[in-house]
């Protein structure tokens, strides 16, 4: 079920109504429903692949009653591993075992082997990757000892499959949102008005922004050998405000989504796109994978604790292992390790953890330098995310070498209509518009939380929200429900 | 609860009545534009000519000669025979007549009537009763739109999304059809080629729509002519063409089939169901010709 779709317009309130009315004195009623609740949302795309929730909800849940009465190190370390190969091997099974055969074939091949090995017609359930990793979480949580193992099978259900961030996350810790599923919640008021704007201004940027930019984005790209470079250059900063939108709007829903359920989800995006050296970028986009990664992989080969090899190594493999998650392809590893390209000189001068507050706090415009700082991390991040859109490496190669030669015989061979030109314009001022509202308002969770500021008048909120219903209405594709890019990951 | 509740309620209900205004504020508007084809024949208006010319895209690239037959052209691409009928119908409707109808179609075309894909172009339209009881099953959201015609407009983006709108209030853009209404496809399409080919066997034979189109014609005191326009390669069955023509010479419809008039000249197509502005002009003359001498007669 998409967050955009009318289906979602009638799921939610009824959920809604039912959790608050009808389960709300009773704590396991209230997480039953949220677990049928969310085995229908994620049925709704394909119920066969309920089965590998629960079956992954089922193991992390045992193997965690176990690490509870198992002392001895070497059962213990036997019980991770036994849930970290099982989740690692389902995403592994269903996300990489095509791209790992034709390598191979391709690598044989190389060297004069003809293998034949067919590749499957394997679909990628959606959200895999997601959900393995927050229940991983659970698991070395568990086995590190930071977490009490949950002897409620209904609440670690809840946990695993909590539709608002099922599919594309935020990706929960088990020791923030566990907990919650053992307290009783009870209706707040303020907090699901803030869910709404939240959802809202989600919505915003779902619809408006990255809809309307992967318009022209897809466009651009298919076509990306019969474009001129400056074309090229507006493509690729289409699918950079795409992919934000897209991204951070279905989390700013899930998050919203979450809030009217009483649960508290964790910030997944803070402006990245504000960000003054690409530390910081990594430090604001997509957080819950970025900590993740940091927690579960980095700090457990050594961090920044070693030497300088051990630093670059370490460094290398979070961004590698990064890019791969998102995808079976080679662009997207090339796409890790120009972050790490990017990321490195910072990490070897002590200065990657320079920029920690917010661009020119308590400022209206931000100095010279910062904007300077902001523009060039800007440009390194379009830059690379040409690498994470192609189809491929020679697509994405051509893509930026066309960027770069002046071809002559272009010019004639790709126009665009008045009525494109126009809505281009259109999407460049819809653009501006966001960049305008985040930025003064950086500060907060999510720009539409000034509002609940008693000072704010409350004529101007009715004018914002009806502004921002307004251009969803207006903007909005809701014939052709474009998926979330985040879905395929 | 419920305060939360009695505030999601009437946000809802103020937006929804916004909203509902604000579909009637454009629904007007894009009433009296003249950008897409539908609004340019509703632009029309007291208009008395020799000869309208109804039909798909085929017959949306059809001219003549302009200074010896008074024309126009309601041809538009993607549509059936039920947004045909209604070219015809919206042009009568406004006070408009003409001594000659001419159909272009065969018995592949006049079976086609499935208009989905144009059908959201006419929704400024659906305050007229014969319009709205074509088109309302097209889509179902169509069935809402007289009392809700922003939802239709919110939907169909395609056609009516923010440039259409500025476009009708502003009239940036001029309208494309000019004031003959065929559509020229010259610059765009000359080097394409021809490419494909239609296969018309085993099609059934239906002449509902003719018949409708034809008693609208009478009522109007118009004569029906029908025109097949050329192909650059046929794969007709000749049993099926006699009984098209015998079906129309029964009912006294003059037919004109002129589907082979440039077969094989592939510098006169753009593909293989459409002229390009070359065979365009080659077929204005010899239709001219034709269509002079039924007037002068």
């Amino acid at each position: 079920m998409l967050f955009n779709s009318l289906d979602f317009a009638i799921f939610l309130p009824i959920v809604f109504l039912l959790y608050w009315f009808v389960s709300q004195k009773n704590l396991r009623l209230q997480n039953a429903l949220i677990v049928l609740a969310s085995y229908v949302f994620y049925g709704w795309w394909d119920w066969r692949f309920l089965s590998l929730i629960i079956f992954s909800t089922v193991v992390d849940y045992l193997i965690g009653k176990r690490l509870r009465t198992e002392d001895k190190q070497s059962k213990r370390k036997k019980l991770l591993w036994t849930s970290i190969i099982v989740n690692l091997g389902f995403l592994g099974f269903f996300k990489y075992y095509n791209f790992f055969l034709e390598n191979f074939v391709d690598a044989f091949s190389f060297f004069g082997m003809q293998i034949n090995a067919n590749s499957l017609n394997i679909i990628l359930p959606v959200g895999i990757s997601f959900y393995t990793f927050q229940t991983l979480s659970y698991t070395i949580d568990v086995y590190r000892k930071k977490l009490e193992p949950t002897k409620d099978f209904m609440a670690f259900s809840a946990f695993v499959c909590f539709f608002p961030q099922l599919v594309a996350g935020p990706i929960e810790r088990a020791t923030n949102l566990l907990p919650q599923f053992y307290k009783k919640r009870t209706f707040e008021y303020h907090k699901a008005v803030d869910g709404m704007r939240q959802i809202l201004w989600g919505l915003f940027k779902k619809v408006v922004i990255a809809d309307n930019c992967a318009e022209f984005a897809n466009q651009i790209f298919n076509n990306s050998a019969d474009m001129n470079g400056s074309t090229l250059v507006l493509g690729a900063i289409f699918f950079t405000f795409q992919i934000y939108g897209d991204f951070s709007g279905y989390s700013d829903i899930a998050i919203g989504t979450s809030r009217l359920f009483g649960f508290d989800l964790k910030q997944n995006f803070a402006t990245p796109y504000f960000s003054r050296d690409i530390a910081e970028f990594w430090r604001r986009w997509h957080i819950s994978l970025s900590t993740w990664f940091r927690d579960y992989l980095y700090i457990p080969l050594g961090g920044s604790r070693g030497g300088t090899w051990m630093k670059v190594r370490n460094t290398f493999a979070i961004f590698l292992v990064s890019g791969f998650w998102h995808g079976a392809n080679w662009t997207f590893i090339i796409w890790g390790a120009l972050n790490v390209i990017y990321f490195l000189p910072l990490l070897l001068t002590n200065n990657n953890r320079k920029n920690l507050g917010v661009v020119a706090e308590g400022k209206l415009l931000p100095s010279f330098r910062e904007l300077f700082a902001m523009l060039t991390t800007f440009t390194l991040t379009v830059f690379a995310w040409i690498f994470f859109r192609a189809e491929n490496l020679s697509h994405a190669f051509n893509y930026v070498k066309f960027i770069f030669i002046p071809r002559r015989d272009v010019f004639e061979s790709y126009t665009f209509t008045s009525l494109e030109y126009f809505n281009i314009t259109t999407t460049l001022l819809l653009i501006g518009l966001l960049i305008f509202i985040e930025w003064l308002t950086r500060d907060y969770k999510h720009p539409l939380s000034f509002l609940s500021n008693y000072k704010v008048n409350y004529l101007f909120k009715y004018f914002v929200y009806l502004t921002l219903i307004f251009l969803i209405f207006l903007f909005g594709n809701f014939i052709d429900n474009k998926q979330f890019i985040y879905f395929q990951f | 609860m419920i305060k939360f509740l009695k505030q999601v309620i009437f946000y809802s209900i103020s937006f929804g009545i916004i909203i509902w205004f604000y579909g009637f504020a454009i629904n007007h508007i894009y009433n009296n534009g003249s950008y897409f084809k539908s609004q340019w024949i509703n632009s029309i208006k007291n208009k008395s000519v020799d000869c309208v010319i109804i039909g798909n895209s085929r017959a949306s690239l059809i001219s003549l000669n302009e200074e010896k037959i008074d024309y126009l052209n309601l041809g538009h691409d993607g549509v059936g025979m039920k947004i045909t009928y209604i070219q015809l119908h919206s042009y009568f409707k406004n006070k408009n007549n003409s001594k000659y109808v001419l159909l272009q179609g065969d018995y592949l075309s006049f079976n086609k009537i499935d208009d989905k894909r144009r059908s959201p172009r006419w929704l400024p339209y659906f305050s007229d009763p014969v319009i709205f009881k074509l088109l309302k099953n097209e889509h179902k959201i169509f069935k809402l739109h007289t009392f809700f015609p922003a939802i239709n407009y919110i939907l169909f983006k395609y056609d009516w999304g923010l440039a259409s709108l500025i476009n009708n209030v502003l009239e940036i853009s001029e309208s494309p059809w000019g004031k003959r209404g065929y559509f020229n496809v010259c610059d765009k399409y000359i080097d394409k080629g021809p490419e494909g080919s239609v296969d018309f066997k085993n099609h059934k034979q239906d002449l509902i729509w003719v018949d409708k189109i034809n008693n609208l014609c009478k009522e109007n005191n118009s004569e029906l002519i029908i025109v097949t326009a050329p192909y650059y390669k046929m794969q007709d069955s000749v049993t099926d063409t006699n009984s098209f023509k015998a079906g129309l010479k029964e009912k006294n419809i003059s037919y004109y089939d002129f589907s082979r008039q440039f077969s094989g000249i592939s510098p006169f197509f753009r593909d293989n169901n459409h002229l390009n502005c070359y065979g365009a002009d080659a077929f204005e003359k010899v239709l001219s010709n034709e269509i002079l001498q039924i007037i002068n007669k």
